[in-house]
């Protein structure tokens, strides 16, 4: 799949945090995935890609590994293509897959991307169907350091230098605002012990975020989405903010531009609160 | 990632030059942290002793600025499995065996939480089911086959449910 826009059949990986905690991302991507005209499957059984117990030191590589090639053999069914959501997911995944001397051992054909890959791929494709104007919006884009840093993704940078998130929004005409921790971690795999010594880290990011007048934060990891809601709404409840920064999956983005519906599809009804949702809208329509 | 073997030559490819450090979003909150020090402290067998490893973010920014590609963030993972085994870290059995109960009972770590979510997904034919008989008998063997249940339940002192 990567760098073509072939007709063909994938496996959808949709990972715990975004299939049970913001499922709007996963029927985003299913949406988007036939739009490219891709037949998409989903495994028969979901198994956690076990990445958060690794970065704690519970499990090795070899691990997580061994459960990638039981999640694409038994849960999956071998395909050609696997396509996650979540950095986490893809680092696993993608690393496992891509251990040649192991896929000779247990056989396995499968290629890993990354939702917003498809989506940068097939970019000016789905455009074209956009429904939703976007030229009012400010996006501030957060691709994620499993994608940027470890494993380096296939578009880490694009044909005019753009990243990947950007020359999404950019596709869609929306407005890109630069901020100066653009490239600094959300902050989510803080161990939870050490909350109170690092909590100025996603803090710092989202001032940031606040600073640059972005209406929506546009990533590509449901980890990241979910370290951004978390903190800004503990932020709101010690009254530090008067409102949230709506987060959005770069699936869900998309998904709004072409005119799908953002609550039965993009599910932003179980990520965004009431008034910072009814405010989007109002960007979005007017 | 590297394996143990490859990770052993990394600390000395460090030449001290605190480029990770620069760049790291945890030194920046607090100056406890060091990745530069990390690395000198596995140069003299001594990174396990340091429980700053517990704040690294394991971002890999460190690396990608590294001049000469160490794998910082890998050493300090291995230096965390290493103090696992040895149950040097009992906070991690507090904070984290829900998440390894969790894996080995049902195969994910995160839960619906919201009647609302368990009706997008209802509504969306989301409903994957989660690992059921005989594949979660089959998960076991593989798991067994690779030491991992035992690692998982060593590690995390969980006893056999």
């Amino acid at each position: 799949m990567r760098g073509s826009n072939r007709i063909k059949e994938v496996v959808l990986y949709p990972g715990c945090v975004s299939l049970n905690k913001y499922p709007g991302i996963v029927k985003s991507s299913i949406e988007l995935l036939k739009l490219l005209n891709v037949n998409v499957k989903l495994p028969t059984s979901l198994l956690c890609c076990s990445r958060p117990l690794e970065r704690i030191g519970i499990i090795g590589e070899e691990h997580t590994s061994a459960l990638a090639y039981f999640n694409v053999t038994k849960l999956m069914g071998n395909p050609d293509e696997v396509v996650v959501v979540c950095n986490g997911c893809y680092l696993a995944l993608r690393r496992a897959l891509e251990a040649n001397e192991l896929r000779k051992d247990v056989g396995l054909k499968a290629a890993c991307s990354h939702i917003a890959e498809l989506i940068w791929h097939g970019r000016r494709i789905l455009a074209e169907k956009a429904k939703v104007k976007m030229d009012k919006l400010k996006v501030a884009v957060h691709v994620g350091c499993h994608y940027l840093f470890y494993p380096h993704g296939d578009i880490v940078k694009g044909e005019d230098g753009e990243d990947v998130l950007e020359g999404i929004a950019l596709a869609f005409n929306a407005n890109v605002v630069d901020y100066e921790e653009r490239r600094t971690c959300c902050g989510g795999t803080i161990v939870k012990w050490f909350r109170d010594v690092t909590s100025s880290i996603p803090r710092r990011k989202l001032e940031s975020i606040m600073e640059s007048g972005a209406h929506v934060i546009l990533t590509m990891c449901p980890y990241c989405l979910r370290t951004f809601n978390r903190v800004q709404q503990r932020l709101k409840k010690l009254k530090e903010i008067k409102r949230i920064v709506p987060t959005l999956h770069v699936s869900q983005f998309v998904a709004i531009a072409l005119g799908l519906d953002p609550l039965k599809v993009a599910g932003l009804h179980l990520q965004v609160p009431a008034q910072e949702l009814e405010d989007l809208r109002r960007l979005l329509s007017s | 990632m590297a394996t143990i073997d490859k990770l052993s030559s990394e600390p000395n490819k460090c030449i001290q030059c605190g480029a990770c450090t620069s760049a790291c979003a945890v030194s920046r909150a607090t100056k406890r942290f060091n990745p530069r020090l990390l690395i000198y402290a596995a140069k003299k067998g001594l990174i396990t002793e340091s429980e700053d490893i517990w704040l690294c973010l394991n971002c890999h920014i460190c690396e990608a600025r590294c001049p000469n590609s160490v794998k910082i963030s890998d050493l300090i993972l291995e230096a965390r499995r290493k103090v696992l085994e040895r149950h040097g870290e009992d906070r991690v059995l507090e904070f984290y065996s829900s998440f390894v109960r969790a894996l080995l009972n049902s195969g994910v770590i995160a839960f619906v939480t919201s009647s609302r979510v368990e009706d997008f997904k209802s509504e969306s034919g989301l409903n994957i089911p989660m690992l059921a008989e005989p594949l979660k008998s089959e998960l076991h063997e593989f798991l067994k086959k690779m030491n991992l249940e035992v690692r998982l339940r060593e590690v995390m002192g969980i006893e056999r449910e």
